[in-house]
């Protein structure tokens, strides 16, 4: 390794732009720079846990000059391409990546290097690429779920300032979150898409604003929580792109989200599902029951199996893809659906595979318990728009079929029947 | 269409599709299950001279491909065969082709540049019993003489039997495995045609009582006959696949058609819900049918370690998933689907043969767990 190829800007030291030195510098960094992903504390670590060793490890990428390989530099980035962000994610196989950040830096920000205004980029996109803060985003409703331009959550101006009230849901690592994006309604009297605004609201919690965890049905409540708005202030300058054009940010938004799960986002770290090593679960479990000789249970296994195989060889197809245009970016919606499924039926069969050990289980198994895990499997259908929303994604923009009539589509907002 | 086909490989793909939608037309198709299954050899003929059974041959013994990945321009002809329901024993003919061409010796040649040409038809004797296509059931036998082998035993569910000229049979010999070449009229050698739901492809059971084969006919590698066994049941689960995704694209095609323009109650029938929801999953299972072609085909071509196990998932996969993508568009065509004159009984009739030929998928999900070591 060689200082030489390294670009200095603005008094920081950048990784190389050369694709081979690039690769070479990653290489020669990422042993004493990242653990080992073998070393990693176990997936029950709680969040703040992870998200604290996350962010020490977001800093090391910084300081190394490797963190937002896609991001401009004038906003912390590298300004390099996804060649680079590949061999990046292809050399840190094996290491631990900060992924408690992958939804902030693949998602998030990258909406807001769209749609930001050029302070918001300089004032926010170095700070998440360097301390690694935590942004969300605010979008469903309790009244408004897969219909998301439902939203109920007002923001009124009031001078140089936005009231914000209201009340989201669903929001990943809320409670740990530093900023949410909120998708807030500004003009009722206009069909519901025309009078949204995405308005940036800073999580900390006080005598206006609540962060509630929610508990699933599995019992834990380390995951998604629901937030209360309160007569909420914030300045007019946190609005993103214009006033009532809060749906173009939504929808672009949802564009990341779906890259993302296509595996072609913004992020620096390496998503635990593109990684297949070891053992299949499943044929663990069988093994540790003893019930590997039994032939409906090996029927069960072998399409555990196939289910696990497809959905690699799928995600391959699909965003190759993707990305030359053959199917539309809509087609993310094929994977959210292929993922629902394949991971319903993995647990299912996980389940009967284990026959009475799957609902009662010695306390010391609680964390590992299967039947715990298909309880949990069940959001695996419903978060990210519901597998039905998603068959409507999948039979009106990619098979061309007829939409679903839609009687709130050209009415006032406030004329047509919402939850309340 | 599965890969992105080069413009050579589009250019080969549609004379072979020309040729059949001309030569055997859904029409014709009909006419076979009506006079009961027999091979035009006349048609036969004209295919092997198109390149039908020529792609996985190399250069010197006669064949030649398109590119440097044969297996690929294969599974592309594949896919049309599918589309086409192309009569005839494709898939064994190119599982023969190329277990003779990593073979050695003047005899075999000479059977080989007859099924190069056509004049030869060949059959792949492997499944017995009930029909398992797993290697290590195989007790057919291939007891070592002076001058060859001597073979015993009773194949059954051999595609294209009644009408072959020779059979590559599979057989226990010593502790192994290995393929020896028999020709149909040889001394001991019987067929018994049997009758089936796939009215172009012909199917017979194949009894071999002392039949004696000289030491040149015994086909492949001199040892690891178990794992050339495997490497050929492999390409003929690539290739059922790579066929059973054209049909499934060729029922989709005129599916999605159907539903956008037939009316029920006043709308066009895909703008209801129910139907709707289903053609999304369709897609869905689709999607991952072409994927699992592509990955396997992609594996067998580079010489993968894990090609068996991949192709083990693609045809637990595609098996299912053809016949269940067929039987449900018969259900969104109402009545019309279930009578003769519509075609979909024939594409019905391809993907439940194709499902229990070559290892069902209850087999294949099985070898799943042997590979994964349960």
């Amino acid at each position: 390794m060689t200082t030489m190829s390294m670009r200095e800007v603005d008094g920081r030291q950048l990784a190389p732009a050369d694709v081979d030195e690039f690769r070479a510098y990653v290489r020669a960094w990422l042993p004493g720079g990242l653990p080992r992903a073998a070393e990693a504390t176990s997936e029950h670590e709680p969040i703040e846990q992870q998200l604290a060793r996350h962010r020490v490890l977001q800093r090391k990428l910084w300081d190394a000059g490797l963190a937002g390989i896609l991001y401009p530099v004038e906003y912390g980035g590298l300004g390099l391409t996804r060649e680079h962000q590949r061999v990046f994610l292809q050399e840190a196989d094996g290491f631990e990546t900060p992924t408690a950040l992958s939804v902030t830096h693949g998602i998030l920000i990258a909406t807001l290097l769209d749609f930001g205004s050029e302070e918001q980029k300089r004032r926010y996109i170095p700070g998440s690429l360097r301390d690694g803060d935590v942004w969300v985003q605010l979008l469903s409703e309790p009244g408004a779920g897969s219909d998301m331009a439902g939203a109920l959550t007002r923001a009124v101006r009031d001078g140089e300032s936005y009231v914000i009230n209201g009340s989201k849901i669903w929001t990943t690592f809320g409670h740990v979150a530093d900023f949410g994006m909120s998708l807030c309604r500004t003009n009722p009297d206009v069909p519901k898409h025309r009078g949204l605004s995405m308005i940036i609201v800073p999580l900390q919690e006080g005598p206006h604003l609540t962060v509630n965890r929610i508990r699933l049905a599995d019992g834990n409540d380390d995951h998604f929580c629901e937030e209360f708005f309160e007569d909420v202030v914030v300045p007019v300058e946190n609005l993103i792109g214009q006033e009532n054009d809060g749906w173009s940010a939504a929808l672009r938004l949802l564009f990341h989200e779906r890259n993302m799960m296509a595996a072609s986002s913004y992020h620096d770290s390496r998503s635990a599902e593109t990684v297949e090593d070891g053992p299949d679960p499943i044929v663990t479990l069988a093994q540790r029951l003893g019930v590997t000789d039994d032939p409906a249970v090996r029927q069960l296994v072998g399409e555990a199996l196939t289910l696990k195989g497809l959905e690699l060889f799928t995600i391959d197809r699909v965003s190759r893809a993707m990305a030359r245009g053959a199917l539309p970016d809509t087609g993310a919606s094929i994977l959210r659906l292929m993922h629902g499924e394949v991971a319903m039926r993995r647990s299912e069969i996980s389940v009967e595979v284990s026959g009475p050990s799957g609902v009662v289980w010695d306390p010391a198994e609680d964390e590992t318990s299967v039947g715990r895990g298909w309880l949990g499997a069940r959001i695996r259908t419903i978060g990210g728009g519901t597998n039905e929303a998603q068959r409507n994604v999948i039979s009106e923009r990619i098979l061309g079929l007829p939409r679903e009539p839609s009687p709130d589509k050209d009415r006032p907002f406030s004329e047509v029947r919402h939850n309340r | 269409m599965p890969f992105q086909p080069t413009s050579e490989q589009r250019g080969f793909c549609s004379t072979f599709d020309e040729f059949l939608s001309q030569r055997v037309p859904p029409s014709v198709l009909r006419e076979l299950t009506m006079d009961g299954p027999s091979l035009d050899r006349d048609l036969w003929r004209q295919l092997a001279e198109l390149g039908w059974t020529t792609l996985l041959v190399p250069e010197e013994k006669g064949g030649g491909s398109l590119t440097d990945q044969p297996l690929v321009d294969l599974a592309l002809v594949a896919e049309v065969s599918g589309r086409r329901l192309a009569p005839g024993p494709f898939i064994p003919a190119n599982v023969v082709t190329t277990a003779l061409a990593v073979t050695p010796g003047n005899g075999v040649d000479e059977v080989l540049s007859g099924v190069i040409e056509g004049s030869l038809v060949p059959a792949w004797a492997l499944a017995e019993g009930r029909g398992t296509f797993t290697p290590r059931d195989i007790r057919t036998s291939a007891a070592r003489t002076g001058a060859g082998f001597v073979l015993d035993g009773t194949k059954r569910f051999v595609e294209a039997a009644p009408d072959a000229d020779v059979l590559l049979v599979a057989a226990r010999q010593g502790d192994g495995l290995a393929h020896f070449l028999v020709r149909r009229d040889q001394e001991g050698v019987a067929v018994q045609p049997q009758h089936g739901l796939e009215p172009s492809r012909s199917y017979g059971t194949v009894t071999l009582d002392a039949v004696e084969v000289s030491a040149e006919m015994r086909v492949g590698p001199a040892t690891e006959g178990e794992q050339e066994l495997q490497r050929l049941l492999d390409i003929a689960v690539a290739l059922q696949s790579a066929e059973s995704l054209g049909l499934m694209n060729q029922v989709w095609d005129f599916t999605l058609e159907w539903v956008q323009n037939r009316v029920a109650f006043g709308r066009v029938i895909g703008s209801y819900q129910a139907l709707k929801h289903r053609l999304a999953d369709h897609k869905l299972w689709l999607e991952a049918s072409e994927g699992l072609v592509e990955g396997l085909v992609r594996a067998l071509a580079n010489g993968d370690a894990d090609g068996s196990r991949i192709a083990a998932i693609t045809k637990a996969h595609i098996g299912d998933t053809a016949v269940n993508l067929v039987s449900d568009s018969v259900q969104l065509h109402g009545g019309i689907g279930v009578t003769w004159e519509h075609d979909l009984h024939l594409y019905l009739r391809r993907a439940t043969a194709n499902r229990a030929m070559y290892g069902s998928p209850i087999e294949h999900r099985e070898h799943l767990c042997v590979l994964a070591g349960i």
